[in-house]
């Protein structure tokens, strides 16, 4: 069991799926989020200062932003589906993405700024409104791709797999019929 | 969920915080230090810089929302992580956007001022090539912000005692309910869940805790019946808020209830009512009050009054649990810690429970009681004869409010000890000769935290199932000779809830088939709950992940584990009802310690 899983009861089973849904949602925010870095011309200089051709940085983007997305479910797993709280944890998900991809790894590669003036204050926006609508539609997204109660697991017996794998308890065994029978055929149950 | 906060609160503390940056930041900037000005480097980054009419507001607006939203994850992820006072925990929870202001923050909005005016040079790529000056302006201006909001953001969920919480419904009045409505008899084996609905008061009678508020019941009253019938649960323990109903002598606000009570009838959900759940109104203070009692048992009668379709009751929940907490552990309530309280406490639950039992009857003669307790079990360390003797008064002290409400002659040492510590022999008279209703289940709650170790510095610690229900309802049973309910369970670990839910119904399957008339079985709660944890001792927010759904109201592994139990044995779990004491007891297992009276 993660830490995270354990952690304040956010285990997502037995219907959800985080990951999905954040990979989901991650795509379709950085979409937005993309247009708006493109149709500013916000996406020229760091795609300049990388070396990409400004759609392929474009695609680049949408694309770790959906990977990003699923780390996000990953993360707060059950937690994500808190429609209080979800446009927080985006907006603080939208800033950590900013932050450690466009300024501290590419400028850490590079060695110097990707971006200047308003065009990098775009690109933080961009971020942030990513982020923003990753945490609010987060939710709404995972009710659409949860497991029914018919297609979920039996807790019961992944509670019960878990504890002997935890545990290291003996194999488990199965009982056959005839062991219910004695040697001289009598039914002994 | 992670955690319940209280917006309003965290965003005012933010906003404090920025404040208090800010005029700091003004003061040294007059007196000619070298301060960071976040509010400048905001405002100019939107508004013409020319003036500070123009970009003062602007950045303010900027900071003042930044600081907001800081707030607002210091109570999501930081508050109550450490157990220091409020305004420490803010000063360590702001060295993380400090750094993040000095490495990240200030150079990229230096950045971003490239074009513009930009308000000083950039400082390099993590902010540390421009001197050391303003980098330490940020952590001096995030420490008082830190100390500020840290101070300004507590209590984040209860509420001021006597502040109306329930929200404006507008139901019709219930309809009276036709006497064929009434579930007469036990007609099958109960399946049963609960709403949390404890609301003791902190501090002083000053703050109430009330779960269902905090829980979001009010909020979701309606989704959370309807999640009660999807799982194929037919019984719902249900506490009414009596703080909020119950408004004075004679004055009941029943507009909440009538409309929880029609969806309930809708949905076919039969309601276990309990009057009174860890708590009472602040007009009646606390459970030292000698009148405690009537009052309750009049509001019994006018709940009964009001909704007689509705013929499961509980008449106080816990009584021993809650006596314990309110006037000898000094959690709730009158907050006591003394002998006296608790037998005072103890008495006046009991002495209420009898009333309200004798006055719902008046009404509805058919109506069927559970009384549930916590079941208790105190064991010895070590062969120490005062704490073997601590461990066998503990375990007849745990049975005192059951034994008084069905009017069981008190063991002699327990009968002086009551009698040391306040009870008259009027008092227990009066009990002695109180009927007890033929029609009364024996609910035996049971969580892996019941049974207790008393160690060598004479504290009483948890540790784990050691007997487990079977044998510990064996006791209780063995006491009251009374049909069993399973009246609560739960577990903490959400990995281990299916587990354990399936460990307690082998518990009940088994000691039916030992003789022991067991009729209903509960999973405790619907929702996850707050503050569980801490046995609602103080008013943090932190969810106790123990219901059948989050409070997202999504479904947990133990909500899909009870729906499949229920399945597998709706119809084959046989009950015939045996009212009143039974005469005959099964043989049991020999029961652990000297409960035995």
């Amino acid at each position: 069991m993660s830490f995270l899983q354990l952690l304040l009861g956010r285990d997502p089973e037995p219907l959800q799926r985080p990951r999905l849904a954040g990979a989901l949602v991650g795509v379709g925010a950085a979409t937005v989020a993309a247009f708006l870095v493109w149709a500013t011309g916000s996406a020229e200089a760091p795609a300049r200062a990388i070396g990409l051709a400004t759609l392929w940085l474009v695609l680049l983007s949408i694309v770790s932003l959906g990977i990003a997305g699923a780390a996000y479910g990953a993360v707060f797993l059950r937690a994500a589906n808190d429609r209080r709280g979800g446009w927080l944890f985006g907006l603080g998900w939208g800033f950590l993405t900013w932050a450690l991809g466009p300024i501290t790894l590419c400028q850490w590669i590079l060695a110097r700024p990707v971006s200047s003036g308003g065009h990098a204050a775009i690109l933080l926006a961009a971020h942030l409104l990513w982020g923003l609508l990753l945490g609010t539609l987060f939710p709404f997204v995972q009710s659409r791709v949860e497991r029914t109660v018919e297609q979920a697991p039996s807790p019961r017996r992944q509670g019960l797999d878990r504890r002997a794998a935890a545990e290291q308890a003996p194999r488990d065994y199965e009982l056959k019929p005839e062991t219910a029978t004695g040697s001289d055929g009598a039914d002994l149950r | 969920m992670i955690r319940v906060i209280s917006y309003w609160k965290a965003i005012l503390a933010g906003v404090a915080g920025a404040f208090a940056w800010e005029i700091l930041a003004r003061l040294l900037r007059l007196a000619g230090l070298p301060f960071f000005d976040i509010v400048r480097m905001y405002g100019t980054l939107i508004a013409d810089g020319s003036h500070p009419l123009l970009w003062w507001p602007v950045g303010m607006a900027v900071h003042a929302g930044a600081g907001a939203l800081w707030a607002i994850f210091y109570a999501y992820f930081f508050w109550s992580v450490m157990a220091r006072p409020p305004a420490q925990q803010g000063l360590v929870f702001a060295i993380g956007p400090a750094l993040i202001t000095v490495l990240i923050l200030r150079p990229q909005l230096e950045l971003m001022h490239a074009h513009g005016p930009a308000p000083g040079d950039y400082a390099g790529l993590f902010g540390l090539s421009g001197g050391w000056q303003v980098p330490l302006s940020i952590l001096v201006a995030y420490a008082l912000y830190g100390v500020v909001m840290g101070s300004l953001y507590t209590r984040p969920v209860g509420a001021p005692a006597g502040k109306k919480r329930l929200p404006a419904l507008r139901a019709p009045p219930p309809s009276a309910g036709r006497d064929e409505d009434r579930d007469r008899n036990l007609d099958g084996f109960m399946f049963a869940t609960g709403i949390e609905c404890s609301y003791p008061t902190l501090d002083g009678g000053r703050w109430r805790m009330d779960e269902m508020a905090m829980c979001g019941h009010y909020r979701h009253w309606k989704r959370d019946l309807e999640l009660v019938r999807a799982l194929g649960i037919n019984y719902l323990r249900y506490g009414p808020p009596l703080h909020e109903i119950y408004r004075g002598p004679g004055r009941y606000d029943w507009t909440f209830m009538d409309a929880v009570a029609g969806e309930m009838r809708r949905l076919g959900i039969r309601p276990i009512i309990d009057f009174c759940h860890f708590g009472v109104p602040d007009w009646l203070e606390n459970f030292q009050n000698r009148q405690v009692p009537e009052m309750l048992a009049a509001y019994a009668g006018a709940f009964v009054e009001r909704y007689p379709w509705i013929t499961h009751y509980t008449p106080i929940n816990e009584m021993y649990v809650c006596a314990r907490l309110s006037a000898l552990e000094g959690l709730w309530n009158e907050q006591c810690r003394d002998e006296r309280s608790f037998v005072t406490a103890a008495c006046n639950l009991a002495r209420a429970a009898v009333l309200i039992t004798q006055q719902i009857r008046r009404h509805c003669p058919e109506a069927i009681f559970i009384a549930n307790e916590s079941s208790e079990f105190y064991q010895a360390c070590c062969p120490d004869e005062e704490i073997r003797h601590m461990a066998e008064f503990e375990n007849q002290r745990r049975f005192v409010p059951l034994d008084l409400y069905f009017a069981r002659t008190l063991r002699g040492d327990i009968r002086d000890f009551m009698f040391d510590n306040g009870m008259t022999k009027e008092d227990y008279n009066w009990f002695l000769q109180q009927p007890v209703p033929e029609r009364t289940i024996l609910g035996v709650d049971y969580y892996d935290w019941n049974e207790k170790v008393i160690e060598a510095d004479h504290r009483a610690r948890s540790m784990g199932e050691l007997f487990g229900w079977y044998v510990i309802v064996s006791q209780y049973f063995r006491r009251y000779r009374r049909m069993v309910m399973h009246t609560e369970t739960n577990y903490r670990n959400p990995r281990g809830s299916a587990l354990w839910l399936w460990r307690q119904w082998h518990n009940v399957e088994r000691i039916r088939e030992a003789g022991v008339p067991v009729v209903g079985f509960t999973w405790y709660s619907l929702t996850d709950q707050i503050d569980w944890g801490i046995a609602v001792s103080a008013p943090i927010g932190n969810v106790t992940p123990v219901g059948l759904f989050d409070l997202n109201r999504d479904l947990r592994s133990v909500g899909l584990a009870y729906k499949q139990l229920i399945e597998m044995y709706r119809g084959k779990m046989p009950v015939e009802p045996q009212w009143g004491e039974l005469k005959d007891l099964p043989a049991l297992v020999p029961e652990p310690g000297a409960e035995t009276s």
